[in-house]
């Protein structure tokens, strides 16, 4: 049965061959369910557009496996790459988690029987089938690795890469392997690539409010940024946009705590980047109710924001007690200078009742699992991360809870 | 994916349901899934709003994708096919938005002879793509919060909606607005999700 087939699988092939030579801006392929065999060719093309019918799929799928495995006995000079290379796009775009098939064409390229930036489309086409590759994502960045050492023209390589990463995202949400492989382009293009990717992935989490791979990302980008600002070559000019987006969140953040002293310009850059995130994630858990990703994602940025408080030292409101100062509720005494001890502390108290006020916001008894992530990340604050918020501490309060009695 | 699929009007007889006007995006699927996707989506939004009652509000869960409908005491009916993150709250909104507007071009005499394709309604399509960032609805705030008050019945499969004994398999391939690809594509579809299914 299956070699009747083998004639019309091998014509098949080559002419999927041949349109990924002839059409560059061949950009998606599918199967197509169809059950009844028609005497017609199974390959349809539309807008660049590719689609397999589904029934000549095992057949065109054993023949070009077979056919590879034998090759690879075949060894030096007898080997046709020409061949090699027309089955191994048919196997591959069918079944591409086969290691040893995309060897085979890093073997292709290395001797130069095989242009990298063919290979660069034809792995971007698999992707819109695919796009949860692991094995895709680790040959496409040898290629990159092989087309930088090489030194051709890589101008808009990685920033080519980082599109595709999120078409590729875009198909399949919480897809690990794109992000990974994103993290790893961002890498390669610090740091000019810092502000346009916090734009991007801004963007991102907005309209994909429960993917918890792209917030992971943002966590990645926001480590990057930090470790920036904090290296000596350091340059305004590369974050710019960054500098003036946080400066007009902080001031945003700061105007319902007027009465206090803090203004934009004596908060430290790297907190105002943490005052933009919460203001950012605090709109977006207002608008899309009930997502665990967005109260995850508030979780790093409370654990970031207390690391850096602490290195700032203000023990009072992340649970290191100290003595001279009792747990009575009171606020701490302004110094009138704002030093960067006092900066440190009224922050925290201005970000407590910030945050106490937003939770009692979100405890709506009409949404119930918005309520219930609010609870929890109360619980969280208060027992992991030792943030104590004004009112429960007010509640706790010997003196104030004497007076119910 | 904050998404929206599908914004229909309906009219409800009392047999059957008939498309008043649809509006599909369908950008998100594969290229020659498209024309099924939107068979789909209009076989469902017919089949749900056929059994939802006059004035109630319901959102039905379906794999990946919920169907909100609202049938109105006077059998106008709206249906927004969304994805799981769309706020439930601004779909059922975007509905009351789009009857109101509809109702006042066309006056409730001409339901029942129209045909979709007489019917003139752009405005379908623009707010199916103006919708799609859910924030348009911060302008809609009055009609939200009367919205509050009515209550959606949330169902969590296709088959809280059916009456017994039926099945969406069976009214699936009974279905004479679905072309044959599209069943074609949904009896496979179902045997698919697996990685290699094809290859083997």
């Amino acid at each position: 049965m299956q070699e009747e087939f083998y004639a019309a699988a091998e014509k098949i092939l080559s002419d999927l061959y041949n349109l990924f030579s002839k059409d560059p801006k061949l950009k998606s392929f599918e199967i197509l369910p169809v059950v009844q065999i028609e005497n017609k060719s199974p390959i349809h093309v539309e807008e660049h557009c590719l689609a397999l019918e589904s029934w000549c799929v095992p057949h065109i799928y054993c023949y070009a496996y077979k056919n590879l495995m034998n090759h690879r006995q075949i060894k030096g000079k007898l080997r046709d790459a020409e061949k090699c290379n027309t089955l191994l796009m048919g196997a591959l775009l069918l079944n591409p988690d086969i290691t040893t098939f995309w060897n085979m064409r890093k073997e292709l390229i290395r001797s130069g029987k095989l242009d990298p930036y063919f290979d660069l489309h034809f792995t971007s086409v698999i992707l819109t089938f695919k796009p949860k590759c692991a094995d895709l994502y680790a040959f496409r960045k040898w290629i990159l690795k092989y087309l930088v050492q090489s030194s051709r023209n890589n101008e808009n390589l990685f920033e080519n890469e980082i599109q595709i990463c999120e078409a590729a995202a875009d198909r399949y949400s919480n897809n690990y392997h794109a992000w990974t492989h994103r993290i790893w382009c961002l890498t390669q293009s610090l740091p000019n690539s810092l502000q346009r990717e916090w734009a991007a992935s801004m963007k991102w989490v907005q309209r994909h409010v429960s993917d918890y791979s792209g917030f992971h990302y943002r966590q990645k980008l926001i480590t990057f940024l930090l470790s920036y600002i904090d290296s000596r070559s350091y340059d305004q000019e590369v974050i710019k946009l960054i500098l003036f987006s946080v400066d007009e969140a902080t001031e945003g953040f700061l105007h319902n705590f007027k009465t206090y002293e803090l203004t934009a310009q004596t908060i430290p850059l790297t907190l105002k980047i943490f005052v933009y995130e919460l203001s950012l994630n605090s709109d977006l858990i207002w608008n899309f109710v009930g997502h665990e990703a967005l109260w995850c994602h508030r979780r790093f940025i409370f654990h970031e924001i207390k690391r850096l408080l602490l290195d700032s030292n203000c023990p009072k409101y992340w649970g290191r007690l100290d003595t001279s100062n009792p747990a009575d509720g009171t606020p701490p005494e302004k110094t009138p200078k704002i030093g960067k001890h006092s900066v440190g502390s009224e922050f925290s108290l201005i970000l407590s009742i910030y945050e106490d006020m937003f939770l009692a916001k979100c405890s709506d008894e009409r949404e119930p699992r918005q309520m219930f992530y609010a609870n929890k990340h109360k619980q969280w604050l208060a027992k992991f991360s030792k943030f104590r918020l004004p009112l429960n501490e007010d509640r706790d309060n010997p003196v104030f809870r004497g007076s119910y009695k | 994916m904050v998404k929206l699929y599908a914004l229909h009007i309906l009219y409800k007889n009392l047999n059957s349901a008939v498309w008043l006007k649809t509006a599909y995006d369908v950008q998100s699927f594969g290229y020659f899934q498209r024309g099924t996707a939107q068979d789909t989506m209009a076989f469902a939004s017919k089949t749900i709003v056929e059994r939802t009652q006059s004035a109630t509000r319901q959102s039905v869960k379906e794999g990946d994708y919920i169907c909100h409908v609202y049938v109105r005491a006077d059998n106008l009916a709206g249906v927004v096919i969304s994805n799981h993150e769309y706020p439930h709250r601004v779909a059922h909104t975007l509905i009351t938005k789009v009857l109101d507007e509809f109702s006042a071009k066309y006056p409730p005499s001409t339901w029942a002879s129209a045909n979709e394709a007489n019917i003139d309604f752009p405005a379908l399509a623009a707010h199916l793509q103006k919708f799609q960032n859910p924030k348009e609805a911060d302008a809609l705030m009055k009609i939200q919060s009367e919205l509050d008050e009515t209550k959606i019945i949330l169902h969590n499969t296709i088959g809280a909606v059916l009456e017994r004994g039926e099945k969406l398999d069976d009214l699936i391939m009974k279905s004479e607005s679905l072309s044959y690809q599209s069943k074609a594509f949904y009896k496979t579809a179902r045997k698919t999700n697996s990685c290699c299914s094809y290859v083997g």
